[in-house]
């Protein structure tokens, strides 16, 4: 039951008079993301982000498969991003072709998939016969706008949590030890890709923003879903803290200058290096909570150095 | 049993309820318009999705969603709303089984539903409430809400779903068994004993689900004092 939603005039001309006068409804500057809150569960690879009242989960999970012929020293990695109508009423159940959701999955693959944010090489076990398969799904439970830099936080947070049950090959015969048989093994992550979504509004009409020189064009950091119904252009640029851009994505919208987008950039970098710091720290603290024990029951000797 | 009301911003009804491992967000939209094919001419018409936890849909999740619309539909006030549609929406957040095993999501499902459908505001003939019960393959024990290491142990597993109500004078009326649904090799005597140990869990489970709906309604209303 998918339905467009609507906003009224009235509204939308409140919403854009504001972005005018440099004030958003929720209180934000232009150039503020908003507070990321990021929940562990009890399993390994459970994550909910919850960014305003947009609230994403991401469970991660493993088992084990036979790698592509043509590459038979990578394990396979599969994120699933299917919309139900939980997160609002413009998704469908079990349509994913809508320019939205295919828009999300394909930012989502580009940024952490193909960005080489996993080391796949790690996930192989026997090489041409036996690999992990590893699978991200994420389930969008809340939009209210910024769903692709949520889904992306959960995502990374899941996989620098989840632990994938350890493995012992002698010759052809895999053995896999469960979790509470034998202490899991991380995944390799190679590095934190982080979306950062601007929006862009214009003041003035097209022609101006085209021909104009007074550049007057507004632009906001991680917009909520009103001003996402509003904005005339996107831009999500995907960083990650060695100050590497991962990718830019601009998909039509209002034309922007070759400066502004390196401005974007710098922008955006100092909220990616506060979120990998605080994803880092999450998963840190959640590891010392799970091992508390560990210093009891530790047979390793003090040492002298 | 945890439960929260009220933690979506986007749809009318959501709830989020965990019980021994098992955790289920679910949320209701509507009544609202439907699509013309699922419209019915006397009644409210109703959609149930339930999406796991890992993976994709599948007929594991189909099973269950027939299940869960075979204990809602006689609960709900449907002849109210003719040419209407009530869109159930379960995502399971932690399975707390094997994929085996359907029994703990479905009855933590049929919880979660009911007290999001209270959230919704859709009107209900009577509550409803399930659980499930294992019995061992040692020693024929009754498990209520097994675990998923106790499931494991488990000869048989049941899911049982009472549709309750309260009566003028205050008194917990059992009205109608929704659901039951078992899997695995047990006897006439031991369905007899799951279905009484089964009805003190239900009743125990709706007082609960009551006290949380009184509580909510008692926030939800306090202008009205």
């Amino acid at each position: 039951m998918a339905k467009d939603i609507e906003i009224s005039n009235a509204e939308s001309k409140f919403i854009l008079e504001a972005l005018k006068l440099k004030q958003r409804l929720d209180g934000r500057s232009y150039d503020q993301f908003r507070d990321v809150k990021i929940e562990i569960g009890e399993a390994y690879g459970d994550v909910t982000v919850t960014m305003g009242n947009t609230k994403v989960h991401c469970r991660i999970s493993c088992e084990i498969a036979q790698p592509y012929e043509d590459r038979p020293f990578e394990g396979l990695f599969h994120i699933s991003t299917e919309t139900t109508p939980m997160a609002g009423a413009q998704f469908e159940n079990g349509n994913n072709t809508g320019e939205e959701e295919v828009l999300i999955s394909r930012m989502i693959e580009k940024a952490v998939r193909r960005s080489g944010a996993l080391d796949v090489e790690g996930l192989c076990i026997i090489a041409g016969s036996k690999c992990w398969s590893l699978r991200a799904d994420v389930h969008f439970l809340d939009c209210d706008g910024g769903l692709i830099d949520a889904s992306c936080i959960a995502v990374m947070a899941g996989l620098l949590h989840f632990k994938k049950p350890d493995v012992t090959v002698l010759g052809e015969r895999v053995t896999v030890h469960p979790i509470d048989e034998r202490e899991p093994v991380s995944l390799g992550v190679l590095h934190v890709p982080i979306c950062v979504t601007f929006s862009f509004f214009n003041p003035d009409d097209t022609e101006e923003n085209i021909k104009g020189e007074d550049n007057a064009e507004i632009s906001i950091i991680d917009a909520s879903l009103k001003e996402e119904l509003l904005r005339d252009g996107v831009l999500t640029v995907t960083l990650n803290k060695n100050r590497e851009v991962v990718q830019i994505s601009k998909a039509g919208g209002l034309p922007m200058e070759a400066l502004s987008l390196i401005d974007c950039c710098h922008k955006a970098y100092g909220i990616v290096e506060k979120i990998t710091d605080q994803i880092h720290r999450v998963v840190k603290q959640d590891t010392i909570a799970r091992n508390q024990y560990a210093h009891i029951l530790s047979s390793e000797n003090a040492r002298e150095t | 049993m945890e439960t929260t009301t009220h933690v979506l911003g986007h749809v009318d009804g959501s709830s989020v309820v965990s019980n021994s491992g098992t955790k289920v967000i679910c949320s209701v939209s509507g009544p609202m318009e439907p699509k013309s094919r699922q419209e019915l001419p006397t009644q409210l018409a109703l959609e149930i999705i339930v999406k796991p936890a890992e993976g994709v849909q599948s007929t594991r999740e189909k099973l269950m969603e027939d299940q869960i619309r075979s204990v809602l539909t006689p609960v709900l006030a449907r002849y109210l709303h003719p040419r209407q549609f009530v869109q159930i929406c379960l995502q399971v957040l932690e399975a707390g089984e094997s994929r085996d095993y359907t029994v703990k999501e479905v009855s933590v499902c049929v919880n979660a539903a009911v007290l999001a459908l209270v959230d919704a505001g859709v009107p209900l003939l009577s509550m409803c409430s399930g659980t499930c019960i294992g019995i061992t393959t040692e020693g024929k024990q009754l498990v209520v809400n097994p675990t998923e290491s106790q499931l494991a142990k488990c000869e048989s597993v049941h899911v049982y779903c009472l549709e309750l109500g309260t009566n003028e004078n205050g008194d917990i009326d059992v009205r109608n068994l929704l659901l039951l649904d078992s899997l695995g090799s047990f006897d006439e005597s031991q369905l007899f004993k799951v279905l009484e140990t089964g009805e003190k869990e239900c009743i125990r489970l709706y007082t609960e689900l009551r006290s949380v709906i009184k509580d909510k309604v008692a926030k939800d209303f306090v202008w009205r004092q």
